[in-house]
């Protein structure tokens, strides 16, 4: 049994002509006033995770809820605030919105993505009638739940992730209900930083208001709303118009996840995307059941991920709204990984979002080689523990994401050390960790060897390594990719990249395992976190020697690797580039 | 001849921006009006357009270059070297196991949705990263010592690389810069020619990419300023010129080319003038609060000045990608210029670049071959520009080129042509309106309460138009908009910032201690203008604390005044609350509210010498010629088309108008109406609230 998931509403107010310069200028302050709502809330905010990974998004819809103009921070965030705006329509009709009212949401079975990710909605108003809604999503440091920053790789169901929160009226006519305010505040881990946030948000709503409002008083309201709707034809035909170029075709991947999150097998995640036309489907039947651990996607993660992958391919610079969906069709089967029953656990399913982008990309890679690039790391090694700050000594959760090699491709090489695809947050300051928390990062580097051989390499990854300074601390390790099967593909005779794993070295020189594990860790003991290289486009016996030299000169291939693997001629610890040439023209 | 008799200097000021096409020059002498030329840079020697300039100017007042006081100038050789990513030879020492934070910075990519992109090399290459085990705790504590041994070694090998410059960075080392100090003993003991650039003087905050990225951008232009100040400053000399030379710096203050200077202060160098001129020009016409726009061939430079003072932000990115923590004048730039090319996109919007014809094939008007339209032929086809009189009478033009560039891009959007020329200007100015209203709101205000001060070739062609997007009721257009960024180098104070970063709740500091800081910095900052030879009366030390939420991460900078006591530090609490408030619209008074930074901006303010207006007569229409241009506001209206120079002072005139002057052409709407005021600036009022 199957479920399209619903993609389209666009059921707006009768047509007005929007000319090609009305769209441009009415179309641009809608954007420019998403990007503004996003300065707010960025610069505003109280988490790192908000602040300095950037973990947020902030979008303007229009009256029925198409999303019409977001501030992009993320690409896991592409299209989602609709689900949950969808989801807040069922209890709370438009019609009955005031000026001043706020709206709030993060269930994962209402919309939402996962718990830690809560959305703020604000009506917008023109006169007495309904202009738009504001809306932002933003990924609180923690939101309860049994594991501190309340994602947990071994859940068993929703309950242990902490407070869901189906659509609630935040705000009623301008006032906040302060009952949810403490309530939200008694249950989690870091209530400041939560309280700080939601106000950050609230405000970059309140902002966008201000925005629709003027631009309803400037352009009238009927030309406002004809633009809307015109902005959404626009970005389906520029993604038409790119999708009629690509040749018609279907084709397969599968990717696997290293577990289930609980110790069990492999979990297959199978994609099939047929391309016909101006239509592009993305099909996940035959994909594993739902998971008995934390990282089943729920529906709008899953879509997140296909409009990623799409846009990608087909065109990247495409602005995002409901426009962009026009042309996709995806297919999620009820009850399977990416679409789990209730209450299956879903707090860690932006590991499985990049595996499900890898896989389409991996697809689409058969169909479309020159707008496509070998695999890239989607293991998001990361960590999350409960330490203290060493100065005001209140408990904090630290958390830190590693980015790794983005594959290789038939122009260039991969970049080295980046995050990858749905996520693009940033790697935490060593200087910040030190000064916020007990823990020493004793060293950020990125691995010789890591990104897959080819003519054209792929990204290394990064080693990361942690120290407890004080006190005992407990927490949690995750990452994907561990599996060498797994590890990021090569394309077109390229190698793969290097698994990801991490390490727990006790003081004594004891070094564990982790993959996804929970530990206790004394002062002296060392978490080292490793992440895979991409994966290299071509044989590796065609690069270029000089690029092969400069690698070997800067320690980002080996000695060993350029001889055996690249074919390169060594003398002095160096590649002789010219007799390399030599070798190869015999 | 070259007299060989002493020459007494006498007040003689000039100042000279070079550019990438010209190099502005004025002359300003006490009692008299300002004399300003324009010559053609030589990119290849910047010195030799300078000297000519200087030659010409001395010419045209009469006065012998010898008996010039002080040459200010604004240089474009720190932002050539880094746009063309032309950088000196760096080596990089830093903490052991942190060789690569250059190299992974934030770890995140350019582009969230290419996935074949690239990322700019690092200015370092790995190769020349090199690594000492050492470590300092968040207190400065030393945690491991460094081994002088092994500091010898890896500078050895680095220097044996023909290293041009080193920079240093360690962990923690603005909290205790004992083991960047010994490094660089180490250096100049093995190379004593060598610049060594240390990060606890060059950006001693915290967070170690941006302090590594900052010190090595330092390390990499160093070298290519200091031969570049030294090579002018000889040339200088050998015609005999004594006067003194200061160099504009991005944070908008100058700087005396005889010091040491810090070169990566130098990126927005040439910019900065224009928008301290501004400030300065605005402030005389009446106006405090202003945006500022800057329209030339390929792209717009826009700025916000407040309470007349040029807005600075703390941090900057070079090139898109290199974060770089200086105080810098706060310019953003929009790909939008009087070159941008119009075209219809895949999903049938109407886009005005950033594709730009450039000067070759240039606009369609220019004949050379251009058939798309620009912005330029859309003003040249609704009769803004006179085609008979381009760029003062210089250049021939094609409009009827612009017409078929236009109707093309026209009947493929269906439409007719002056609605598309329009359009185009339309676009072009809601590019330039939306930065500018995102440049308010993140100061938090809200750009109706503003003046707008256009400059550049193409900036007062469009600036009452912008204004009326933007809610702006007054316009002003400087005497000189062509030759701004020259004349704020006349206008602009030697400056020199600090920073001491001190985490601490503001509740808990000790105000004794932080006030024995900030004297320290204030000593830093005499000394450096006593070097500066600017006398103690001329001095003014600008104290301020970077403040945030406990928990937040980034900080609002928020000035005090005085000798910090705990009355003090509980003010600039309450202050810090009502900026918080004003910038995000939210606060929380019951928070804890922590310090980050104390900032210390230390000025020595240069003498000003008196501009004088222009001595237009008392016009009338009559005097005015005709010609037809086309108006949102009614159509194809016959227009007055007056000359700068003949406007009076204070005299009304009734929009629509065109006023051409040399270096601009000033578009009056209908519906506005403009004067020149006694200092020579042509105020527009939009009038209304509209």
């Amino acid at each position: 049994m199957s479920q399209q998931s619903q993609l389209l509403i666009e059921k707006t107010s009768e047509e007005q002509v929007v000319d090609a310069i009305t769209l441009e200028v009415v179309y641009s302050s809608l954007l420019a006033a998403a990007d503004e709502m996003s300065g707010v809330l960025g610069r505003s905010a109280y988490s790192p995770i908000i602040r300095e990974m950037i973990d947020y998004s902030c979008g303007i819809f229009d009256p029925v809820g198409n999303l019409i103009a977001q501030a992009e921070n993320i690409p896991a965030h592409l299209g989602s605030m609709g689900s949950a705006l969808r989801e807040l329509f069922r209890d709370f009709p438009p019609a009955s919105y005031k000026p001043g009212d706020a709206f709030l949401v993060n269930d994962p079975y209402r919309g939402g993505q996962h718990t830690p990710d809560l959305h703020v909605f604000t009506p917008a108003f023109h006169g007495d009638r309904l202009v738009g809604i504001c809306g932002t999503i933003a990924h609180h440091a923690d939101m309860g739940g049994k594991n501190p920053g309340t994602e947990g790789f071994d859940n068993q169901s929703i309950f242990e992730e902490g407070l869901r929160i189906p659509p609630v009226q935040l705000a009623d006519s301008g006032k906040i209900n302060l009952a949810i305010m403490t309530i939200i505040a008694g249950n989690v881990r870091e209530p400041n930083a939560t309280m700080g946030d939601l106000r950050a948000q609230i405000a970059s709503c309140r902002f966008g208001e201000g925005r629709l409002t003027e631009l309803a008083n400037r352009y009238g309201f009927d030309t406002l709303l004809a633009v809307m709707k015109r902005s959404m034809d626009y970005s389906a035909l520029r993604m038409q118009t790119e999708l009629v170029k690509m040749k018609d075709a279907e084709s397969s991947a599968i990717g696997w996840l290293d577990d289930d999150g609980a110790g069990g097998d492999p979990v297959k995640i199978c994609v099939k995307v047929t391309k016909n036309d101006q239509k592009i489907t993305v099909d996940f039947t035959g994909t594993d059941p739902q998971m008995a651990g934390g990282m089943n996607v729920p529906p709008a993660a899953a879509t997140s991920a296909v409009l990623y992958a799409i846009k990608s391919v087909v065109d990247p610079e495409t602005p995002q709204n409901q426009g962009c969906f026009r042309p996709i069709e995806v297919v999620l089967p009820k009850g399977s990984a990416v679409n789990p029953h209730f209450p299956a656990a879903v707090s860690l399913r932006h590991l499985a979002v990049q595996r499900i982008a890898d896989t389409i990309l991996r697809a689409l890679a058969n169909l479309y080689p020159d707008r496509t690039a070998a695999g890239t790391f989607v293991g998001f090694s990361s960590l999350a523990i409960d330490s203290w700050h060493p100065v005001h000594e209140n408990p904090r959760v630290i958390q830190d994401d590693l980015g790794g090699g983005m594959g290789a491709h038939p122009n260039g090489d991969g970049i080295d050390a980046v995050d990858t695809h749905c996520g693009n947050v940033a790697i935490l300051p060593a200087e910040v960790s030190e000064l916020s928390y007990l823990i020493r990062v004793r060293s950020t580097e990125l691995i010789p060897d890591s990104g897959g051989p080819g003519k054209w390499r792929g990204g290394l990854g990064i080693r990361r390594e942690y120290e407890i300074v004080e006190r005992s601390h407990s927490g949690l390790v995750y990452t994907e990719q561990s599996n060498p099967d797994f590890a990021p593909w090569g394309m077109n005779g390229g190698g793969s990249g290097s698994p990801a794993s991490i390490k727990l070295v006790r003081q004594g020189g004891e070094e564990i395992e982790m993959g996804k594990s929970y530990f206790e860790a004394q002062p002296g003991d060392r978490i080292i976190i490793e992440t895979s290289g991409g994966g290299g486009y071509g044989d590796p016996k065609t690069r270029e020697p000089q690029l092969i030299y400069q690698d070997v000169l800067e320690g980002k291939i080996s000695v060993d690797a350029a001889e055996n693997i690249y074919g390169a001629v060594i003398q002095d610890s160096q590649v002789d580039v010219e007799a390399t040439i030599l070798k190869r023209s015999k | 001849m070259v007299a060989t008799k002493e020459i007494q200097q006498e007040d003689v000021y000039v100042g000279i921006d070079t550019g990438g096409t010209f190099t502005d020059c004025i002359l300003s002498q006490k009692g008299k009006a300002p004399i300003v030329i324009k010559v053609h840079s030589t990119p290849s020697n910047p010195a030799e357009a300078i000297l000519e300039g200087l030659e010409r100017l001395s010419k045209l007042a009469g006065i012998p270059i010898q008996k010039v006081n002080s040459i200010s100038h604004g240089t474009t050789v720190a932002t050539n070297a880094m746009l063309q990513e032309q950088w000196a030879k760096v080596g990089l020492v830093t903490t052991k196991g942190f060789r690569d934070v250059l190299e992974i910075g934030t770890q995140m990519r350019p582009e969230l949705y290419q996935l074949q992109q690239q990322k700019p090399a690092p200015i370092v290459p790995r190769n020349l990263r090199t690594e000492v085990a050492e470590r300092m705790a968040p207190t400065g504590e030393i945690l491991e010592s460094v081994s002088k041994e092994e500091v010898y070694t890896v500078l050895k090998e680095l220097i044996t690389e023909d290293i041009e410059s080193l920079a240093v960075v360690l962990l923690f080392s603005y909290a205790n810069a004992e083991h960047e100090s010994l490094i660089r003993e180490v250096a100049e003991e093995l190379a004593p020619d060598l610049y060594v650039g240390i990060s606890s003087e060059i950006s001693p905050e915290f967070r170690e990419y941006t302090r590594t990225s900052t010190t090595v951008i330092n390390a990499a232009l160093t070298p290519i300023v200091r031969r570049y100040i030294r090579h002018l400053r000889r040339e200088l000399k050998n015609k005999g010129i004594q006067g003194k030379l200061n160099i504009m710096q991005s944070n908008g203050g100058i700087i005396s080319g005889e010091a040491e200077v810090a070169a990566h202060n130098l990126v927005l160098s040439g910019p900065a003038g224009g928008i301290v001129a501004a400030a300065e020009i605005a402030k005389n016409a009446g106006f405090s609060n202003v945006l500022t726009f800057d329209m030339g061939g390929t792209s717009s430079d826009i700025g916000i000045i407040i309470d007349g003072e040029p807005q600075v932000s703390e941090k900057t990115t070079v090139n898109g990608v290199y974060p770089l923590q200086i105080p810098t004048v706060d310019i953003h730039t929009v790909g939008a210029g009087g070159g941008s090319i119009a075209w219809k996109d895949s999903g049938g919007a109407l886009k005005v670049g950033p594709k730009s014809a450039g000067a070759s094939p240039g606009p369609a008007c220019y004949g050379k071959g251009g058939t798309e339209p620009t912005v330029t032929d859309a003003n040249l086809h609704l009769g803004r520009l006179d085609a008979q009189n381009f760029l003062g009478g210089e250049f021939t033009v094609y409009p009827e080129k612009s017409q078929d560039a236009l109707q093309a891009l026209a009947d493929n959007l269906g439409l007719d042509v002056e609605r598309v020329a329009l359009g185009i200007l339309d676009v072009a100015n809601a590019n330039m309106a939306g930065a500018l209203r995102v440049v308010s709101s993140q100061r938090g205000h809200d750009p109706r309460d503003f003046a707008l001060i256009a400059f550049g070739g193409a900036g007062p062609l469009h600036a009452t138009a912008l204004a009326r997007e933007l809610g702006v009721k007054n316009v002003i257009i400087p005497a000189t908009p062509g030759v701004l960024c020259a004349h704020g180098l006349l206008l602009s104070d030697v400056r020199h910032d600090f920073t001491h970063t001190e985490i601490v709740a503001l509740e808990k500091a000790d105000s004794l201690q932080l006030e024995r800081s900030a004297a320290e910095l204030e000593q830093r900052g005499m000394e450096r203008l006593r070097e500066d030879g600017i006398p103690s009366d001329r001095v003014r030390l600008n104290r301020t604390l970077d403040l945030r939420y406990k928990g937040q991460e980034y900080y609002l900078n928020v000035p005090i005044e005085g000798k910090i006591t705990k009355e003090l530090l509980e003010q600039a609490m309450q202050d810090f609350h009502t900026v918080h408030e004003r910038t995000y619209g939210h606060a929380a008074v019951h928070e804890p509210v922590e310090m980050v930074n104390l900032r210390l901006s230390a000025f020595g303010e240069v003498e000003r010498i008196e501009s004088h207006p222009n001595n237009g007569k008392n016009l009338t229409n009559g005097n005015a010629s005709y010609r037809s241009v086309y108006f949102q506001q009614g159509g194809w209206t016959n227009t007055p088309i007056y000359k700068r120079e003949q406007l009076g002072v204070d005299v009304e005139i009734k929009g629509p108008a065109i006023v051409m002057q040399m270096d601009t052409t000033i578009v009056v709407e209908p519906g506005q109406s403009m004067r020149n005021d006694a200092q020579g600036n042509l105020i527009i009022s939009l009038g209304g609230d509209k």
